[in-house]
């Protein structure tokens, strides 16, 4: 008679075993003390580790585990939503500058500002609006013209920005709080 | 039962403000959504939840009280960065316990084997019943022939025996072949064993 291997006695005790197996190991326990008692000895190993009582925890976690958490990253979404914010308001104050610049006499801390502002390298902005000639304070008409079709440009753009990122924000805070 | 929760956190909120909003039965699966979001609250939720399985599972690993609240701390540190792992369909105790049971592996294996805890720290037990001192006799016994194995013993052990997972999930919890993990888990049995009686 072969006796169950340690291994089969651990894979039967854990429920392992393949149904022939088990079915074979069943046959051979009924006819085996040995193998049983090897078995109960396995089994009351388990029952004593199932006994083991847990211990309190004397501390909360809670507030050590918050402390050190890391730093929240700001999300895509509000990233998006910030940048869609801040376009608007670039475009807006183009297109406050830009609608100055058409109906009034151009002042000089005006046209200071908008030099400045074209010495900024924004790659989306047409570069004809911050178009300077004959003096860096003075800004020449055919740019003030052509402008006005950048003001209808920068105006729905800021409109549309506007739009999308409150929609970000809103969606975002609605999603956070429900 | 309603409760307070905190607020939204994004950019336009504060973080520490508590706005009076309540709700009812927030469940398990709610917190693991609103976390894996990044929802810090939420997440303290979740520790409040399950802190004391994962530090009893730190604590049958390392025997130690302080060890294993350290080891329970770094457990929930390392899930808030993996919580997107977490299926939310699926309990999150387990997961929990799991990743604290890799933590102590990776502790223990790395210095030397702490004293038992003397208990110092907790207030003096009430004298008990015969049959309890015997219950509690035992318990300590068990949790001395625990230490006296490999960590990674204890560990094929604690993932059997106290999370009941099957040798393949043990495998894939340890990130071992499963042919290794079951050895362990016998050799753990064995000597476990050979320890009680000597204790006995």
């Amino acid at each position: 008679m072969n006796h169950l291997t340690d291994s089969q006695r651990n894979e039967y005790l854990d429920n392992a075993l393949a149904p022939p197996a088990r079915a074979a190991a069943d046959a051979h326990l009924s006819a085996c003390d040995s193998c049983r008692r090897a078995l109960a000895d396995l089994e009351s190993l388990t029952s004593s580790l199932a006994a083991l009582p847990d211990e309190p925890l004397t501390r909360n976690l809670v507030p050590s585990v918050l402390a050190a958490l890391p730093r929240p990253r700001l999300a895509l979404g509000w990233k998006l939503a910030l940048a869609a914010q801040a376009g608007t308001g670039i475009g807006v104050i183009l297109s406050v500058l830009a609608d100055w610049q058409v109906r009034f006499e151009p002042q000089e801390w005006l046209a200071q500002a908008v030099t400045t502002l074209a010495a900024i390298k924004i790659p989306s902005l047409p570069a004809s609006l911050f178009t300077v000639h004959h003096s860096p304070f003075t800004i020449h008409s055919s740019a003030i013209q052509a402008s006005t079709a950048n003001l209808v440009f920068f105006a729905l753009s800021a409109l549309l920005l506007w739009g999308v990122g409150n929609a970000v924000l809103l969606r975002r805070r609605n999603g956070a709080s429900s | 039962m309603a409760r307070p929760v905190p607020g939204p956190s994004g950019f336009f909120c504060n973080f520490s403000r508590t706005i009076p909003v309540f709700i009812v039965d927030m469940d398990e699966r709610t917190l693991a959504l609103r976390a894996a979001q990044g929802d810090r609250e939420a997440f303290g939720e979740l520790v409040q939840l399950h802190q004391a399985g994962v530090f009893n599972a730190a604590y049958r690993m390392t025997g130690n009280r302080q060890e294993a609240e350290d080891a329970a701390q770094e457990a929930f540190l390392r899930a808030f960065r993996s919580i997107h792992t977490l299926d939310p369909s699926r309990p999150a105790g387990p997961w929990l316990r799991r990743i604290a049971v890799n933590v102590c592996l990776n502790r223990l294996e790395r210095r030397e084997p702490l004293p038992l805890d003397d208990e110092s720290g907790l207030p003096a037990p009430e004298p008990l019943p015969e049959p309890q001192t015997i219950a509690r006799e035992r318990s300590r016994q068990i949790r001395l022939a625990l230490l006296t194995l490999p960590p990674r013993y204890r560990a094929a052990l604690e993932l059997r025996h106290f999370e009941e997972l099957t040798y393949a999930e043990m495998a894939e919890a340890l990130n071992r072949p499963m042919s290794d993990v079951k050895s362990d888990l016998f050799r753990a049995r064995k000597l476990l064993a050979e320890k009680l009686k000597e204790l006995a």
